[in-house]
């Protein structure tokens, strides 16, 4: 209220200048015409007037444009028309011609300043449009959040003059902004702004809390922060308001780049680390794997040289012997979930007979089940399935060690194969003592690892294996603890169209 | 096996392999010529005559497959290579072009002298045991008749269409050696049928079911996965 009164005052002032200033030129203009310019015609003096108040009009306030033009008309009928020095009028003239006067003054008084008004208009948008393009052009620049709050808080100091707090949230959608910065702003209220939908763009003005009001910065897909600015920082003027608003756009625009940009540089560090990974697991396998491999020989060639006969040496050799084959084992499953990882496998599918494929890991395990009796049941109308014959051999053979190394000797394992629905679907179950139930997704995951049974560690990569690789057939694969009855996975290969044969005349 | 000990030329470049195979094979009576490079190999192969050569396939200097070719151009001598777990296609390869077995590293000593055995025995010129000659043929409780095309399991005689017939002699032909998908495809249904390896693993299916105890855990009509099917007598 103070700040209004004063500048009322002011005008009031300046006014009164006004005023008196155009008095003063009048007096000057009638004593000079009076003195030295007497042989004028009338209609010319009249002229001399009507310039003045015109002059008045176009560039002093229309309070003094008035002023001159009453001073004007009883000035020129005082001096210049008789009887001199004295206001009697005897013509209804007279009052036309100060009719006319004060519709010139205040036509061009009106015109002046609609044209003044005009040019003020002008000069706010250019500065606005100015001032929208040095955001844009500022923003464009950024690469970081700093550079961004920096340009922001200029945007709104050159613009508003207000007190405003920008807020970011963090990778949750919440608020961290130091609580010194914004103790009256209402962190809670702003993140429902945050999370609240997409605003038509009249509404967002009206999400006030306090003094404040929240408006979102609006991404291309959600909001990206809030700024918090005085409620009175646009002063309700559509112009200020429609100012703030594209502003806020091009600063939310701004962010959500910058938080993609954050997002890809991530992505890309983790993508080289897990190359980095990647690379090293491969070097180490194939570094583990041929010294092991001779070693795997040499022991061989121990047992070879040794007496014929039973002799204690022969023993230790054999489990050397088989302790070395179980690490070539582990080595080889980290390098499958390598090469899986890295999408170099590439699947050389063919139609299998799923009991070949069976048979085959069956045969390749068959040293490490030694002590385990397999119950192998196919039924008669499985269909020929694309495969890739070596890699669905490791899936058997992973789960088939997984029984070797966790269930104790004398288990049973049951392969049954049968045809559900689009599926043929292979059921693996053993009567031992299985995996603690709840685990029926977590056995899946890499390095995870069974009850340890029989000793022996492996490096928990069986079953990521066989997830991987039965996945990569458009397969699927669940585990199932059974109380008291041991282990069972389900394995369901989709059935394709397999191709057609033609059999042997009988 | 003979009293005059056989040459083997053995290429591989990696020294620890090298070390033991040459220990396994001179412990049974073998006189082994190492060498680490393609190249040198050869030079070998061509002063002492071996009578088997073993390959690896991943050497430094050549491709294997290419060093088995430019072997075969001029010699006969039996080849058996060398190869990791993960190159199925180079073993096919190696086969086709003319190796007569494969071994996968790691593998034990009994393997290595199993497969030896094999291939030094189907070559004619070896003074070998094999009964290629002889109209029957026995392996486990199963007896083919080849002058009469038939097959007896346990003395009672069983039924096999033309095809199973023809892949069973087939393999008996080459016992104890692994024959490509591509090979019995080509001799069985003719080189039309060569990339429709289905087919034969329908066949296979079947005459497994004939032929096996248990036709899921076969003990002599084994699968080579990804290269082709052997048949082991014992």
């Amino acid at each position: 209220m103070s700040l209004s009164r004063r500048w009322n005052l002011q005008e009031w002032r300046g006014s009164v200048r006004e005023i008196v200033f155009i008095i003063s030129v009048i007096g000057t203009a009638t004593w000079a015409i009076r003195q030295k310019l007497n042989h004028l015609l009338l209609s010319t003096v009249f002229m001399v007037y009507l310039f003045l108040v015109f002059l008045a009009a176009l560039k002093l306030s229309r309070l003094s444009a008035v002023t001159a033009s009453i001073a004007c008309t009883i000035v020129y009928y005082y001096y210049f028309i008789p009887p001199y020095a004295s206001f009697e009028i005897h013509d209804l003239q007279y009052f036309f011609d100060l009719t006319l006067m004060l519709v010139i003054a205040l036509t061009t008084s009106h015109m002046a300043s609609g044209l003044k008004t005009q040019i003020t208009l002008a000069q706010n948008r250019e500065r606005r449009i100015r001032s929208l393009f040095e955001l844009a052009k500022d923003l464009t620049g950024i690469s970081e959040p700093e550079q961004l709050i920096h340009t922001c808080h200029r945007f709104v100091a050159d613009n508003f003059q207000t007190r405003y707090v920008l807020l970011i949230p963090d990778v949750q959608g919440r608020f961290t902004t130091p609580a010194s910065e914004c103790h009256e702003v209402d962190l809670k209220f702003a993140e429902q702004i945050l999370h609240r939908e997409v605003y038509s763009d009249s509404d967002v003005f009206q999400n006030i809390a306090g003094d404040f009001v929240y408006l979102p910065l609006r991404g291309s897909s959600d909001n990206q922060g809030i700024l918090v600015v005085d409620r009175t920082a646009t002063k309700g003027s559509a112009e200020q308001e429609s100012l703030l608003w594209t502003g806020m756009t091009l600063i939310g625009l701004a962010l959500e780049r910058l938080r993609y940009a954050a997002r890809a540089r991530q992505a890309s560090l983790e993508v080289e680390s897990e190359r980095l990974r990647n690379a090293l697991l491969a070097s180490l396998s194939h570094d583990i794997r041929t010294p092991v491999a001779a070693m795997a020989g040499i022991a061989d060639a121990m047992i070879l040289s040794l007496p014929p006969g039973s002799h204690p040496v022969h023993g230790m050799l054999d489990s050397m012997r088989q302790q070395i084959a179980m690490m070539l084992s582990d080595v080889d499953k980290l390098l499958d979930m390598t090469r899986l990882h890295r999408d170099i496998v590439t699947l050389h599918k063919e139609w299998q007979v799923l009991e070949e494929v069976v048979g085959a890991a069956l045969e390749r395990c068959r040293n490490i089940l030694q002590g385990h009796e397999v119950v192998v049941t196919m039924a008669e109308d499985i269909p020929l399935l694309e495969m890739d014959a070596m890699m669905m051999e490791r899936v058997f053979c992973n789960l088939l060690e997984n029984v070797a190394r966790h269930t104790p000797a004398g288990t049973q394992v049951n392969i049954e194969a049968n045809v559900e629905d689009q599926y043929v679907v292979v059921h693996f179950a053993d009567d031992g003592p299985g995996f603690p139930s709840g685990q029926e997704e977590a056995i899946f995951s890499e390095f995870v690892h069974g009850q340890r049974m029989t000793g022996t560690v492996g490096v928990g990569l069986g079953l990521a294996i066989v997830q991987s690789v039965v996945k990569a057939h458009g397969g699927k694969i669940g585990a199932e603890h059974r109380h008291q009855r041991g282990a069972s996975f389900k394995l369901f290969f989709p059935i394709g169209d397999p191709p057609d044969i033609i059999l042997d005349q009988e | 096996m003979t009293a005059v000990a056989q040459n083997v030329v053995l290429i591989e470049d990696e020294a620890m392999i090298r070390r033991y195979v040459s220990m396994a094979l001179s412990a049974s009576g073998f006189k082994v010529w190492e060498s680490g490079t393609a190249q040198q190999g050869l030079v070998e192969t061509v002063s002492r005559r071996p009578d088997l050569i073993i390959l690896d396939l991943g050497l430094p200097d050549r491709d294997g497959v290419d060093v088995i070719r430019e072997l075969r151009n001029w010699c006969e001598i039996p080849i058996l290579v060398l190869s990791v777990r993960t190159e199925e296609g180079q073993k096919v390869e190696a086969l086709d072009a003319g190796a007569d077995d494969y071994l996968t590293k790691p593998f034990g000593v009994p393997e290595l002298q199993a497969r030896i055995r094999a291939v030094l025995r189907r070559r004619p010129n070896q003074g070998s045991d094999f009964q290629n000659d002889d109209s029957t043929f026995e392996f486990g409780d199963i007896k083919v008749d080849r002058a009469h095309r038939r097959v007896f399991r346990a003395g009672e005689p069983i039924h096999l269409t033309p095809t199973e017939y023809q892949i069973l002699t087939l393999l008996v032909a080459n016992v104890g050696r692994v024959l490509t998908h591509r090979f019995i495809l080509q001799k069985v249904w003719g080189p039309d049928y060569v990339d429709r390896p289905h087919y034969l693993r329908v066949f296979m299916a079947g005459l497994r079911r004939k032929i096996e105890s248990n036709s899921s855990t076969p003990r002599h009509l084994m699968t080579e996965t990804g290269i082709g099917y052997r048949l082991v007598r014992d």
